[in-house]
C-alpha cells in the first residue's frame, strides 16, 4: 500500500499538469478559506469551480489517450459545471450544507484524488499531453484584434454607465409607520425623492381637525428625509384608534395633495399600525 | 484515431489568422453598436432598433461568411463560433447590465440567495414553486458566489457564460462528428444561434440554460464515442452519467428530452447495427429513466401538476383549433406593442428561407446515414417543421417554442449541410457572390429567430437606474423593494406577479402572488370579497402592495412610449383603505397597505 501511494506520489510529480492542478487545487481551497470575502478571492473561486474539477476528472477518465483539443475544452468546463450541480446535492445531506469551508474542501479532494487516479491509470510512454497552439500573426493581425477586444470592453463599460433619461417618469415616495418616541405613541414618516429634478415639497401631518406639523423642505433628486414625530392623543384611557394621516404636497402645485398616507394610532400609548 | 481526434485534427501549418482577426474587430465593433443602441433606449431618446441591428450584423455576419469558406482550419472554426456563441451572450448582458430583470431570472435568484440563507437547497419558493425542486443551477451558482464573493449577480453571468461556451464547443463537436466535416460543424453551430430563444431566452439565468449545454455535451460524447478506443469509450460512459445526473438534477423538460433522444438512438442503432460499429445507448437509455423517475418520484412529485396542464391544454387547444371550435391564435399578438409589420415580415421570410433549404440539406445529410447521429438530427428537423403549426394553436405555442430549442439542434445540421452544398455547387464568376448571399440568408433567417422569440417593446434595455440632476435614482419598483429591505424585512406581503418577483429578490421580504389560492383577484378585483380577506387572513398576509400597472418589468415608465399597458382603476388600487387597512407607503403608482392598521 505504501509502495502504491509512492508511486502514485511520483507519477503525480512526474505529469506537469497534474502537479500543477493538484497544487493549484490544495492552494485555492486554503487561499479561499483564509482570505475574507471580498478580499481578491475571484480568481481563486473561478479556478477551483469552472477549470480544475473538470480538467482533472477529464484526466482521470480518459487517462489512457489524450483528447483532442475542442473536446477537452468542452469537457473541462462541462464537468465542472455537473460537479457543481451534483456537488449541491451531495453537500445537501451533510451537516452545515452548502458553505465555503465545505465547498472548498469538496472540490479541492475532488481535484487531488482524480489527479492521482489519473497518474496511476496513466501510461508515461503513450501520454502527450494535448498542446494549445497559439497561431503567429503579424502585428497588424494582433492590433485588430486587440482593437475588438477593446471595442467589447467598451461596449461594456457603456452598458454599465448609468444615464440620464429626459422622458423617464420620476416619482416619490411618502411613507409613515407608528413608532414609539420617548413621549409615547409616535409615527416615523419619510419622504425620499426619485424625481427628475430637485423638487420644494409641503408636509402636512394631522390627526381629526388638528395639524401637528407642516412643514416646507426641498429634495434633490436620490435623497431622503425621515422624520420621528410624537402624536399627543391626548387621555391615558384607552379609546378608539385614531387616524393620523400625512399629505405631501409639491409647490408648484399647492392645492392638489400628491401623496397621502395614514396609519392609525390607538390611545393610552398602543400603536394599532405597527412593524 | 481515437478518442475524439477523428474529425478534429488540429491543424499543424501555421495558423493564418488575419481574416479571424478582421472577424474579431467586427465583432468588437458590434457589441459596442449594441451597446449604444441600449444606451440610446435607456437614455430613453427614442427607438435605436436600426442601430441595434447593424451592431447585430456586424456581430453574426461576418462570422458566418468565413464559416462558410472552404479554408478555414478547425481550430479556427472552432474559435469563430466560441466568438459568436460569447459575442451574443455579451448582448443579453447589455440588455440588463445591473440586476436581473426578466420573470425567471428573479425567481432563481431568490432560490440562490435561500441557499445563501439557509445553507441548503429545496427552500421553498413563491414565485415558481418548482425551480426550488431542481437545484442544480442555483447550487452551482451558490458554489461560485461563495468561494468568489462576487454577487448573485456576477456568479449567475459567470455561471451561464461558461455554460454557453460549452454548448458551442458541443454543437461544433457533435455536428462534426455527425458529418465528418468541421464546415458544416461549424456552420451548423453557427445556424444554431438563429433559433428563436438563444439571444435572450436561452441565456438568461435559469435552470435550461445550464441544462441545455450539457445536454449538447452529452450528446457530442455520445457522437465522439465512435472514434474512442475501447478504455475511451468506458471513460465517456462515466461523463455522460455524470452530465446525466446534473441534467437530471437541474431541469425537468431536458432530462425528459435526454430520455427521449437516448431511446430513439438506441432503436437507430438497433436498426442499423450492421453498419455502424458504435456502441449502443440503451444502457444510458435506462439509467437516464431511472435516474429521472426516482428524482420525480423522490424530490420533485410536484413536477406532475406542474407540465400536466401545460402539456394537456396544449394538445386539447390543438384538437379544438384544428376542429375549428375554436380560434387559431394570431401570430405576433401578445401583452405589449404590436411587432411592426416590416418585422412580421423578416419573421415570415426566415421561415420560408428555413423551408426551403431543408429538402437540399436533408438530400446532403443523407449521405451520412451509416452514422445514427445523422439520422437523429434530420428526424429532429423534420419533427420542428412538424410541430410549426402548433404556433397557431393558442395554448400550444409556448409548447411548441420550448421544443424548438432542442429540435433546432436538428434543423441547424440539416441548414449547415444545406449551405455548404449551394455554396460549393453553384458557381459564380465573382467568387464572393454566393457565399454573400447565403450570408444574407442567414442573416435573414437569425433577425426572424430573434424577432419571433422576443417582443420588440423590450428587446433592448429600458431605464433602470438613471441620472437625474447628478445623482443616481433607481425606478419606482426598485425603490419600492429596497424601502420594504429597510423597513419591513422578512414580512408577508401579496401583490402582482411582477412586484412579487421583485420585492421578493431585493426586498427581502416573503411575497406572494398567482391564482393558487386566488391572491390574483384580491389585487384586481374592484372590491375586497368575503372570500379574498379570508384567504389573506388564512395565509397570514399582513401587507399588501397595490399598484396601478400589471406589468412585469421593474423599469421606469416612459412618456410617450407605445404602450398598451393594462392600467387598474384607481378605485381597485385603493380599495384597501374601505377594509379598515393603514395605507404606509405612497409613490404614485404603487401604494402598500398594512391590514392590521386599524384594530
Amino acid at each position: 500500500m505504501k509502495g502504491r501511494s509512492r508511486i502514485a506520489a511520483m507519477q503525480v510529480g512526474g505529469f506537469g499538469d497534474l502537479t500543477a492542478a493538484s497544487v493549484a487545487s490544495v492552494i485555492c481551497a486554503a487561499a479561499l478559506l483564509a482570505i475574507p470575502v471580498g478580499g481578491g478571492r475571484v480568481p481563486f473561486g473561478i479556478l477551483l469551480c469552472l477549470v480544475l474539477p473538470g480538467y482533472s476528472l477529464t484526466s482521470a477518465i480518459f487517462a489512457r489517450r489524450p483528447l483532442a483539443l475542442p473536446l477537452m475544452v468542452a469537457l473541462t468546463v462541462a464537468v465542472s459545471l455537473a460537479v457543481l450541480a451534483v456537488g449541491s446535492v451531495l453537500l445537501q445531506v451533510i451537516p452545515g450544507g452548502l458553505t465555503i469551508d465545505s465547498w472548498a474542501i469538496l472540490l479541492a479532494v475532488v481535484v487531488v484524488a482524480s489527479c492521482v487516479i489519473a497518474a496511476l491509470r496513466r501510461d508515461p510512454s503513450a501520454w502527450r499531453p494535448t498542446l494549445i497552439r497559439l497561431p503567429h500573426g503579424r502585428p497588424f493581425e494582433i492590433a485588430l484584434v486587440a482593437l475588438g477586444c477593446l471595442a467589447a470592453a467598451a461596449a461594456i463599460g457603456l452598458a454599465r454607465v448609468p444615464l440620464s433619461a429626459p422622458k423617464a417618469q420620476g416619482y416619490t415616495q411618502l411613507w409613515m409607520l407608528p413608532e414609539s418616541t420617548p413621549h409615547g405613541p409616535g409615527v416615523v414618516v419619510g419622504v425620499g425623492s426619485g424625481e427628475q429634478r430637485p423638487v420644494r415639497y409641503r408636509l402636512h401631518l394631522s390627526i381629526g381637525s388638528h395639524t401637528l406639523v407642516s412643514i416646507r423642505f426641498q429634495l434633490r433628486p436620490g435623497s431622503h428625509i425621515r422624520m420621528p414625530i410624537a402624536v399627543p392623543l391626548g387621555g391615558k384611557a384607552a379609546g378608539p384608534p385614531r387616524k393620523v394621516v400625512a399629505s405631501l404636497y409639491r409647490q408648484d402645485a399647492p392645492r392638489s395633495v400628491y401623496r397621502r398616507v395614514f396609519v392609525w394610532l390607538a390611545s393610552g400609548g398602543g400603536a394599532a399600525a405597527g412593524r | 484515431m481515437s478518442d475524439g481526434q477523428a474529425a478534429v485534427t488540429p491543424t499543424r501549418a501555421r495558423a493564418r489568422i488575419a481574416p479571424f482577426a478582421w472577424v474579431a474587430c467586427s465583432s468588437g465593433t458590434g457589441l459596442l453598436v449594441c451597446s449604444a443602441a441600449n444606451a440610446l433606449s435607456r437614455a430613453t431618446l427614442g427607438s435605436a432598433e436600426l442601430v441595434f441591428w447593424a451592431g447585430i450584423g456586424l456581430l453574426v455576419l461576418p462570422v458566418f461568411y468565413r464559416l462558410l469558406a472552404a479554408e478555414p482550419s478547425t481550430n479556427e472554426r472552432l474559435a469563430l463560433v466560441c466568438l459568436l456563441g460569447l459575442g451574443l451572450y455579451v448582448v443579453k448582458f447589455l440588455h440588463e447590465p445591473f440586476v436581473y430583470t426578466f420573470p425567471d431570472e428573479l425567481a432563481h435568484q431568490y432560490n440562490l440567495d435561500q441557499i445563501a440563507h439557509h445553507h441548503h437547497l429545496f427552500s421553498t419558493n413563491p414565485l415558481l414553486p418548482i425551480t426550488s425542486r431542481y437545484p442544480g443551477l442555483e447550487g452551482a451558482a451558490s458554489a461560485l458566489r461563495d468561494l468568489t464573493g462576487i454577487s448573485s449577480f456576477a456568479a449567475g453571468l459567470l455561471l451561464i457564460g461558461a455554460a454557453r461556451l460549452t454548448m458551442m464547443v458541443a454543437l461544433f463537436l457533435l455536428f462534426t462528428k455527425s458529418s465528418g466535416s468541421p464546415r458544416i460543424g461549424g456552420l451548423g453551430a453557427a445556424i444554431y444561434t438563429a433559433n428563436s430563444n438563444f439571444l435572450f431566452f436561452g441565456a438568461q439565468f435559469s435552470y435550461e440554460s445550464l441544462a441545455l449545454p450539457l445536454f449538447v455535451v452529452v450528446l457530442a460524447v455520445l457522437a465522439a464515442r465512435d472514434d474512442m478506443s475501447p478504455s475511451g469509450a468506458r471513460g465517456s460512459a462515466i461523463v455522460i452519467v455524470l452530465l446525466t445526473a446534473a441534467i437530471v438534477a437541474t431541469h425537468h423538460v431536458t432530462s425528459y428530452a435526454l430520455i427521449i433522444v437516448l431511446w430513439v438512438l438506441a432503436i437507430l442503432h438497433l436498426a442499423r447495427r450492421r453498419l455502424c460499429a458504435w456502441p449502443s445507448p440503451w444502457p444510458f437509455a435506462i439509467l437516464a429513466t431511472v435516474m429521472t423517475a426516482l428524482w420525480l418520484v423522490v424530490v420533485a412529485s410536484q413536477t406532475v401538476g406542474y407540465l400536466t396542464p401545460v402539456i394537456g391544454h396544449a394538445f386539447s387547444n390543438t384538437f379544438n383549433t384544428i376542429a375549428g371550435e375554436s380560434k387559431p391564435r394570431q401570430l405576433f399578438t401578445g401583452s405589449g406593442p404590436a411587432t411592426p409589420g416590416g418585422e412580421q415580415l423578416v419573421a415570415y421570410a426566415s421561415v420560408a428561407l428555413l423551408a426551403a433549404a431543408l429538402p437540399v440539406g436533408l438530400k446532403t445529410s443523407w449521405r451520412y446515414r451509416s452514422l445514427p447521429f445523422a439520422l437523429l438530427l434530420s428526424g429532429g428537423a423534420l419533427v420542428l417543421f412538424a410541430m410549426y403549426p402548433l404556433r397557431f394553436a393558442p395554448q400550444a405555442w409556448e409548447t411548441a417554442g420550448r421544443a424548438a430549442e432542442f429540435l433546432f439542434i436538428g434543423l441547424a445540421f440539416v441548414v449547415g449541410c444545406a449551405c455548404v452544398k449551394i455554396v460549393d455547387r453553384i458557381r459564380s464568376p465573382r467568387r464572393w457572390l454566393v457565399p454573400a448571399l447565403v450570408t444574407a440568408c442567414f442573416g435573414i433567417v437569425f433577425a426572424g429567430g430573434v424577432i419571433s422569440g422576443w417582443p420588440a417593446s423590450s428587446r433592448m434595455s429600458q431605464p433602470l437606474r438613471i441620472v437625474a440632476d447628478g445623482r443616481v435614482i433607481e425606478s419606482e419598483r426598485l425603490a419600492l423593494a429596497h424601502w420594504v429591505s429597510r423597513h419591513l424585512p422578512h414580512r408577508r406581503f401579496v401583490s402582482n406577479s411582477g412586484d412579487a418577483r421583485i420585492v421578493n429578490d431585493f426586498g427581502h421580504a416573503l411575497v406572494v402572488s398567482g391564482s393558487v389560492p386566488d391572491y390574483q383577484d384580491v389585487i384586481t378585483s374592484p372590491r375586497l370579497a368575503p372570500f379574498e380577506t379570508a384567504v389573506l387572513r388564512h395565509h397570514r398576509i399582513r401587507y399588501v402592495i397595490s399598484d396601478r400597472e400589471l406589468d412585469l418589468d421593474p423599469f421606469f415608465s416612459v412618456r410617450g412610449a407605445d404602450s398598451n399597458q393594462e392600467l387598474l382603476p384607481w378605485s381597485t388600487v385603493r380599495k384597501f383603505a374601505q377594509a379598515a387597512a393603514a395605507a404606509i407607503y405612497d409613490s404614485g403608482d404603487v401604494l402598500v397597505y398594512d391590514l392590521k392598521g386599524r384594530p
